[in-house]
Parts: C-alpha cells; structure tokens; sequence
C-alpha cells in the first residue's frame, strides 16, 4: 500500500504516502473504497514535505543536524519511518464502479488506501481507445501493458502535436505514421523538410523500414530515388491564395495578382512569368504600375525556376497524391534540399487540391463515404497556421475528412480560435509556460493541474487529449524502431497462421 | 507595570551576579548502549460544572534501547469525575499517582524515567522535569546554571546538584536544553551515562527520546477529548439524560463568547 487519503475535496485528493513508498508527478494511482465498492483514479499532481509535530520542530531538527554535522558529533533521528512522510496531492480522474466509469462527482472514503494500478483497472480504458495506436499508458515513468491509440474517426477533427526540440517529434511522428500503415485505412500525407522520415536518422529507423512500406508507403522527392515518385506541381495549379500562404504582398501587389488571375484563369503565373513587363502593362492599360509587374515577375520567374513547379498544365504528381490517400497510403512528400518557400507551395497547394477534391465528392454522398479520412501534418505549423488554406482546413475541414496534424513547438504562436479546432492533442515536454498555457485553455481535457507533469516529461512520454477520453492519458510512445519490429513479427506470425490453415484446408 | 518597565524588570534579573562553585559541575561520559522505560501521562479537561469536574486520563510506557523502541504501551482512557474545588490539581496528583504505579510496575532490571518530579522518595525511578520551579532569589535555578555550566564546561556533559537528590543535567554536549533530574538511588552517574545514550535522537537532542516518545504516545489530543466529550452526551441521552439538562449543567459562556 502506498498511502491513505486525508482530504481534502472532490476537486483535489490528499493522501499521506508511505515512508518507503516512492511517488512520481504523473504517476495514476488507485483509491481502492472497499466501502463503496469502487475504484478511484488519482493522478499525482504534487508532493509535499509532511512531519508529525509542529513546524518549527523540522527546522530546528536541521539547525541542530547541522550543527552535530560541524562538530562531527553522531547522531540519530529516530522513528522517522513514522515521524515524517510525504503528503501527495492528486486530481481525481473519476472512479469506476460495477465495471463503468465515472467522472469525479464524489470522494472515495475517508482514510481509503491508495494503491499502484495493474493493467486489470485499466480495463475500462480499451474502449475508449483507438486503432491508431502510438504507446503504451503510462504511469509517472512507468508503463503499463495497456495499448494506445486514437480513433482514426478524429482524424478529421485534427490533431496537435507539440514539444520542445528533441522530446520526441519525429518518434511519435514516425510511430503514426507505421500505425496508419500497419492499418491501411487512412489517407496521410506528411511533408518532410528535414529528410528524417524515410531514411531515418543516425541510430533510428525511418519508414522506408517499416515492414509494409512496399505497399503501404508512396514517396514522392524532388530527386527521385529507385522506388520513389517524381514530385513536381504544375504552375496551372498555384493560385493567387496559394502565394499570399507562402509570401507577403502590399495591397497593390495583390490587386494585380487577382487582376492577372482574373485575365488569365489558371495561366495567370505563366503569362506573369512569359510577359515582359511592358507588355503586363499594356495589357491592363497601365492601371498597374511597372514597378508591381516588376516584383510580382521577379516572384513568378523565382517560382518558374523552381525544379518541382513545371510549365506544363498535365506535368503534375498532386492528382496521383490524392488518389494514393484516398486509398488509404502514407504518403511522404520529401522537401528536403528545397527552399523554405518551395516546400511551403508545395504543402500549400497540396492542401488545397486535397480540400477541394473532397469537398466535390462531398455532393456525391456514394463517393464521399468511400474514401477514408485523410490527415495533412504540416511541420513548424505555426508558420503558417494565420490564415490562408491550413486555417481553411483547420476551420471546415472535418466536414470534408481532411484533417490537419500540426507539429509545433511554438503552440503559443497560433491563433486560439484555430487551436481551438483541434480535437487531439499529443503534449510532450514544453519547457516554455506561455506555450503550455495555450494548451491549457485549448485541450479538451482539463488540463489545468498538470503544469508539474507538462513540465517534467521525459523523451517519448506525453499526454493525449480528445474528446470522449475519460482524462488526459499519459502515454509512452513506442520506439519507433521496436514498434517496425513488433509489427514484423506479428505479419511473421500471421504468415505462419494462413501457411497452416492453408495445409490443413488443402 | 508598562511593558517597557517589565523589561527591565527582566533584564535585572537575569544580569543578576549569582555566582555558582565550578566545583559542583561535574562531567559524566556517555554511555555507548542504553535501555530505559519512559513513563508519561496525559489528561483533559472534558467537563465543567463547578462543583465537579470531568477529567480523562491515560498513561503509558514505551521501552527503548539507544537505537529503537522495542516496546510501546498506552494504557485505556480513564474517566474520571473530581468533586473538588481545586479539581485541576487534583487531577494532577491523580495522574501523577497513576504514572508511579505504572512506574512501579515497571521496575526492575532497567532504568525507569518518569515525566516530571518525584514527590516521593523512589529509589527504582528517575524523574526528568522539562520545567522546574525551583529558583534562586527570583531567577529560574535552571537558568542560572545552564549560563554557568556553558562557560565552565562547554560541549560536555555535565550534572549539576541543586540539592539532595535533585539535580540540573545536561546530557548532551551540544543540547540547548538542561533538565531537572529527581534521583535518590545509589548508581547516579551510571544512571546519568545510560540515560545519555537514550538522549542523541536529533529530533529532540539532549532530553531522552523514549520520554519524547512516550509524550506522543499517551497525549489526548484535542481531537480526542471532542469525540470523549461527544461519546459521553451521547451515552447520557442514551440513558434517558435529557441533552437540555445536560447542556444547563455544563454550559460554558465562554464557549458561545469566543
């Protein structure tokens, strides 16, 4: 037993802790009330320091340690196994009772005893868990044998990934990504500016290692490999919206880009790049300045030369993009060794065509219920969650089943309203107090006594919050390395099933 | 007496020339092993109806060596009703009289140190005061001899006779605190050393920690005496009392003013 409740309310469970005992911030204990035949979930918010006797009895006792520690003199301190202890303080998560689970309307008895959990009292939990799975539940640091996992159903519903630099990103990214492989059924497209997902990285495995990446995985580079895809974007398919994501203009020059749109339809960035200046202002009877003509060109012959953007209105790998996460891939778009604003075209342009092939299935209900949902992860998504198509999706997207994931670790950085609109969140460890008060105010769990465990998680832990969940779950992400090969041994053992019953059928 | 003036008052007193002979300090080593039964009791006032009082009482032993308790026992709260005017000392002596039979029945082999001084000459018990009220002029004895016993022998342990068989001591080099020590056996300084090694427990340095354990052990808390007090109406009513008489018999004024 680790301790007995003392107090205090339905709020906030006190209880004094066993001398001997060892509690962690973060750690889900259990009330065990034998009188109300339930079990109640705590999660250790805070320790303190308690002794038997007044106060100034323990500063005394230090002044007088160390006192005899000059002297040298010996000394004892008695008892203390009784004498001193530690007062936990926990947030009651709810309770279960005759196998169903209950938030915390009422207080477990009075001196009730608090105990570690087993896999067992988190029974209840399966149910509220999805096939998408990430880790196993955790308890302060350790794990438990229960699986986690999001509904791909939320999907939709985005999902928020945030965390200071080297707790964990990637892992969990990677570990999402095989899960979403393993099972097939989810369109998700990840832009990869850094190049860390499908090789992987020194010491860590990447996707291309993922036992069911031949069928399950699509990559598409600028500098296609064996096995890859061309990527490349045709300049038919960048619309004005698409370059006020990636640059910034003055209002002039953003009445001429939508003049030239409006003259030239989907040809505007050509006919931009292909004219010379003094023709541009012919053409629109010098109501534009040369000098706009000028910039904007200078833009459009940038993004000409760019060698994933191409001239040719049927030169485009975006169609074949969509149609891979409509039936059910991972789809890695490498960015690396691109310009910033290459890869944020490209993320930008992607995002839409996917939206709007969505939104035009949506009218033909047949079609729409077919395709699965799909999720758009965006890195360093506080670039370019303001406006623009990514807050587009963040706002109308789940009634078109595009989902965005944005990976951050500057949540502050992004519009509350917008954060507002995700439905998962996957908190890691974030070192800054603005970043964690955001989450705070966004998640839709109560997440407003685990500044401690925000603060003090360790690589790979992290928090999930969704709605439906019975609390914020702790979780242990998978390794991502551990989970390949976990997967490949049970497709192993799978194989060696079906040979089996093959024999014996034949 | 304004405040100003009994600071005075105060400070005269205690720069008071006292001059004690350097002679009667005597130092005593301590013993490495001990083993003792300290004996303590508590009580509370629970009633008050002027011409009697309610009292509960408990005493207790614990038995220690130098290193742990091996063994603690708190005896059964007794009630106990006083017909006297001065029922508190009264109840005093009661619990006093209790602690001694206790004290008594412990005796034998091993020191027995009882909380407080013996009115009594016992020879198998030794009583340790926290507070003494023997004085010299109108200074605290204790006081006195502490400031003497510093300078003459600092950071040793030391005894000191006040008079036949009470003595002030000290039983740790480096305690703050010297105590009133009731004794009229025959093995003092053996007594002292082996009650010495029971007094090293930081927590309460230089005063025997069985007798600080023993405190705790027996002490009706305030708690305690509510759920006493509540127990004995509620059994009154049980037994027919009307609870408005019994309120009329104990009622407190006092209780309704703070």
């Amino acid at each position: 037993m680790i301790g007995r409740i003392v107090g205090k309310s339905v709020g906030e469970i006190a209880f004094r802790q066993n001398y001997k005992e060892d509690v962690k911030i973060g750690e889900i204990l259990i009330a065990d009330d034998k009188e109300k035949n339930a079990i109640f979930f705590l999660r250790v918010i805070d320790i303190q320091y308690g002794q038997e006797g007044a106060d100034k009895w323990g500063i005394k006792t230090a002044g007088d340690m160390l006192l005899l520690d000059e002297r040298n003199e010996e000394y004892d301190l008695r008892e203390k196994e009784r004498r001193l202890f530690k007062i936990c303080i926990c947030k009651p998560l709810g309770y279960v009772q005759n196998g169903k689970f209950y938030k915390p309307k009422t207080l477990p008895s009075h001196f009730c005893a608090v105990r570690r959990a087993t896999s067992q009292d988190y029974k209840f939990l399966e149910k509220y868990m999805g096939d998408i799975e990430v880790g196993k539940l955790r308890s302060g640091e350790k794990e438990i044998d229960v699986k986690v996992g999001i509904k791909g159903e939320l999907i939709p519903y985005h999902i928020g990934i945030f965390a200071t630099t080297g707790m964990g990103k990637s892992n969990l990214m990677r570990v999402f990504a095989a899960s979403a492989m393993k099972l097939g059924k989810y369109g998700i497209l990840i832009v990869d500016p850094h190049g860390e997902y499908y090789e992987g990285s020194v010491g860590n495995k990447g996707l291309k290692h993922h036992p069911m990446a031949k069928d399950r995985l699509i990559v598409y580079s600028p500098h296609a490999e064996y096995g890859m895809n061309k990527l490349v974007i045709s300049a038919y398919e960048i619309s004005v919206s698409d370059l006020e994501d990636v640059f910034t203009f003055s209002e002039a020059q953003k009445e001429a880009l939508y003049a030239l749109q409006s003259k030239f339809g989907r040809r505007w960035l050509v006919e931009l790049h292909e004219r010379s200046v003094s023709e541009l202002s012919e053409i629109f009877e010098r109501r534009i300045q040369d000098i706009t003509f000028s910039v904007l060109k200078r833009r459009a012959d940038r993004i000409m030369k760019s060698e994933v953007v191409h001239m040719d209105e049927s030169v485009s790998t975006t169609e074949q993009i969509i149609k891979d996460l409509h039936s059910g891939k991972v789809v890695l778009v490498d960015t690396s060794g691109l310009y910033e604003y290459e890869e944020l075209l490209i993320s930008v342009v992607l995002a839409r065509k996917i939206l709007n092939k969505n939104k035009n299935l949506f009218r033909n209900k047949e079609e729409f219920k077919k395709i699965p949902p799909v999720l758009i992860t965006v890195e360093e998504a506080q670039r370019v969650l303001h406006d623009g198509i990514f807050a587009q999706i963040a706002r109308e997207g789940r009634k078109f089943k595009v989902g965005l994931c944005a990976i951050t670790q500057q949540p502050k950085l992004i519009k509350e309203e917008l954060l507002s609109q995700f439905n998962t969140f996957f908190i890691l460890g974030l070192a800054d107090e603005g970043d964690r008060n955001i989450l705070k105010s966004s998640a839709k769990q109560d997440i407003s006594k685990l500044e401690k465990e925000i603060q003090t998680l360790e690589v790979g832990e992290a928090l999930i919050t969704y709605p439906g969940a019975p609390f914020a779950i702790p979780v242990k992400i998978h390794r991502y390395d551990d989970y390949i090969k976990r997967i490949e041994n049970e497709n192993k053992k799978n194989e060696i099933l079906n040979e089996r019953i093959d024999e014996e059928f034949y | 007496m304004k405040i100003d003036d009994a600071v005075d008052y105060i400070r005269n007193l205690i720069d008071t020339e006292i001059d004690l002979s350097k002679d009667n300090f005597v130092e005593f080593e301590r013993k490495g092993k001990g083993m003792a039964y300290a004996i303590d009791g508590s009580s509370a006032k629970l009633f008050d109806a002027y011409s009697f009082s309610v009292f509960a009482r408990r005493v207790g032993y614990v038995f220690a060596n130098e290193r742990k308790v091996i063994e603690r026992k708190a005896k059964d709260i007794e009630i106990d009703i006083i017909y006297a005017e001065n029922a508190d000392e009264e109840n005093d002596a009661r619990r006093q009289k209790e602690e001694i039979s206790l004290a008594m029945e412990c005796c034998g082999e091993n020191i027995v140190m009882i909380d407080g001084a013996l009115n009594e000459k016992i020879d198998e018990v030794v009583g340790i005061s926290k507070k003494s009220g023997l004085k010299k002029g109108n200074i605290p004895i204790l006081f006195i001899i502490k400031k003497f016993g510093e300078k003459n022998l600092p950071n040793k342990c030391w005894y000191y006779e006040i008079e036949k068989n009470v003595y002030a001591v000290k039983f740790h080099p480096y305690s703050r605190f010297v105590f009133r020590v009731d004794y009229y056996g025959n093995d003092l300084e053996e007594v002292l050393a082996e009650i010495a090694s029971l007094c090293n427990d930081v927590s309460c340095l230089g005063y025997p920690y069985p007798l600080a354990e023993v405190h705790r052990l027996v002490k009706i808390s305030r708690e305690e005496a509510e759920y006493l007090k509540y127990e004995l109406q509620k059994r009154a009513v049980e037994k027919g009392l009307n609870l408005e008489e019994w309120e009329d018999l104990f009622y407190d004024y006092h209780e309704y003013l703070e």
